[in-house]
């Protein structure tokens, strides 16, 4: 059981009537990559400023490395690089003094404003001022700027906004290697699943402040069901008789559906149910992570 | 602490406050140089360095400092609202109090870059006037070395109004109003207009003993400024540590 770098206790914040954040039990293990997932809306940034002493909590907890935040905030956000939403700037600034600003509020040394902007390939942009960077260039500057001290955990809110596909794929690869070389902790927040699912080891998703899951990626894939598919020759009476054994069945002119939750199905035993009615075709259907995303979310199907 | 000043320093828009610095700075010497020469004070005061001081050194410490106390407090802090430099701040192992005396610290060695200025160029320009020999060394060290301190409570207070009011404008604005009110309070007792504190850097730089000079007593004086130049500090402090500016 590796140490939990963050661990949360039935954190809340409430707006007026509104409850962003509602009772969530947030768990990140050290030297994971945790994808933090969640429709717009779903208190993610919320519970991040809170972790981030950005925000009071109205009830619950908060440790960090062992530490209660905000009490030992001090000590806490020294081993923490973050963006939250919108990368922070000085735009009368260049790339490079940003960072220098930075660095000497962190005390480090001028060689570590080379080395982030290496990382995020911002060199060649460094004394230009930020006020004239791309969106996406910003976005860069904003994770050189929270790698910037070599943090143990990074906190990034939807880090691959305003990026571009090619640099996506750049930050993916940056946080693989930052958590499976360096072994930094990476808590990162995302609307999309598709955006996390191939780097993340641990999945939270969070729906109307509700924390709906936790754990690892693999135990979400093992939750996802499968659709068996038949098209019979008398679907009303197939449809009528899978009914009464308690399936559950759509139909489409002569196609059934049959789901269910588990990956389990009893293929022979339906197989045998429908033989009468004249089976000609069997397909077995998955569903994508991101219907059960949805499902999961209370998004809908909605595209 | 020093850190956290440097870092202030480097964010300052330079050429802009040098600007800014040069024209006040100009501006004040030639009204200093039109009253000497106008028929309305003439009958009043003998052209010397004193009247020089006194014509230069009520514009300044009535209009133009704790205008430059307004303007600059809102500079330190614009550039922190409009692309989320608080939250980068206050996500720093820094304390917040910190935060805030390093602004208060570098809005002050501004402020007081400015008392330099004044005080160079009235000598530069007096001794250009051919004033005579009546110039009074320790009443212009008084002079701004006292109006340098008592632009703390309302450097402070400006400070305070820039850190909550995301809007630049409105904090220039709200500045201007303040400072026109002068006019009406300083003609109040000290005792009681300083407790405004736009004034009291006029009544620290105007000189004693004129026909004009301020009714004060030097003992309230000091202390209503160093109380409510604690009530400011107290609120502005506190409005940080609250993190109002998210
Ligand atoms: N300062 C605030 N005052 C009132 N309501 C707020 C405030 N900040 C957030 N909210 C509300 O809290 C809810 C959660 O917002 P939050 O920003 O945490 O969502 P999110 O998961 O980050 O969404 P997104 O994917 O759009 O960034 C929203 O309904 C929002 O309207
Ligand atoms: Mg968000």
């Amino acid at each position: 059981m590796p140490q939990l770098i963050v661990e949360t206790k039935g954190l809340t914040r409430r707006f007026g009537e509104q409850v962003p954040v509602n009772e969530v039990n947030l768990e990140v293990p050290e030297g994971k990559i945790y994808g933090f997932l969640g429709p717009n809306g779903a208190g993610k940034t919320t519970t991040i400023k809170m972790l981030l002493g950005l925000l009071r909590a109205d009830a619950g907890t908060i440790r960090m490395f062992g530490q209660e935040m905000p009490e030992n905030s001090l000590d806490i956000l020294r081993k923490v690089g973050s963006l939250v939403e919108n990368p922070s700037y000085y735009g009368h600034l260049t790339g490079y003094k940003n960072l220098k600003i930075l660095s000497t509020l962190l005390k480090l040394p001028d060689r570590r404003i080379g080395e982030v902007l290496e990382i995020v390939r911002l060199t060649s942009s460094a004394d230009r001022k930020v006020s004239g960077y791309s969106l996406g260039m910003k976005q860069r500057l904003g994770i050189a700027a929270a790698l910037l001290r070599g943090p143990q955990l990074l906190i990034l809110d939807e880090p691959t906004n305003g990026l571009d596909p090619a640099g996506i794929q750049e930050i993916r690869h940056l946080m693989l290697s930052l958590a499976h070389d360096q072994g930094m902790t990476i808590l990162l927040s995302s609307h999309l699943l598709s955006e996390v699912d191939t780097i993340a080891d641990e999945i939270g998703i969070i729906s109307s402040g509700r924390l709906v899951y936790q754990g690892a990626l693999e135990l979400l894939e093992r939750r996802r069901g499968k659709v068996l598919e038949f098209a019979v020759e008398r679907p009303e009476e197939a449809l009528r008789t899978l009914l009464l054994q308690g399936f559950a069945v759509e139909r489409k002119g002569n196609m059934l559906s049959v789901s269910a939750e588990k990956a389990s199905m009893p293929q022979a035993e339906l197989l045998k149910l429908l033989g009468p009615y004249g089976i000609m075709n069997v397909r077995e259907i998955s569903k994508s992570l991101e219907e059960l995303f949805m499902e999961l979310t209370g998004t809908g199907v909605s595209l | 602490m020093e850190y956290l000043m440097k870092a202030e320093r480097m964010k300052l828009q330079y050429p802009l406050i040098l600007i800014l610095l040069l024209i006040g700075t100009l501006g004040t010497v030639m009204l200093g140089i039109n009253s000497l020469n106008s028929e309305n004070f003439a009958g009043f005061y003998v052209r010397g360095w004193k009247t020089f001081y006194l014509h230069m050194a009520s514009f300044h410490g009535l209009f133009l400092y704790p205008l430059y106390a307004g303007v600059l407090a809102s500079f330190i802090c614009r550039y922190e609202h409009i692309n989320g430099g608080w939250k980068q701040l206050f996500c720093l192992p820094v304390p917040r109090s910190r935060v805030y005396y390093a602004k208060l610290g570098t809005l002050m060695l501004l402020l007081g870059l400015i008392q330099l200025l004044f005080a160079g160029s009235y000598l530069l320009a007096g001794e250009l006037l051919q004033l005579g020999n009546d110039l009074d060394v320790a009443e212009l060290i008084t002079g701004t070395v006292g109006g340098w301190l008592a632009i703390l409570p309302f450097a402070a207070l400006q400070l305070w109004v820039s850190m909550r009011l995301k809007s630049f404008v409105s904090s220039l604005i709200l500045s201007a109003s303040i400072v026109i009110a002068n006019i009406v309070l300083t003609g109040l007792h000290a005792s009681v207009g300083a407790w405004f504190p736009s004034t009291t850097a006029y009544y620290a730089m105007y000189p004693r003993g004129t026909a004009l000079s301020p009714r004060l007593d030097v003992i309230p004086f000091i202390l209503i400024v160093a109380a409510t130049s604690a009530a400011y500090i107290w609120a502005g402090r506190r409005s940080l540590m609250r993190g109002a500016q998210l």
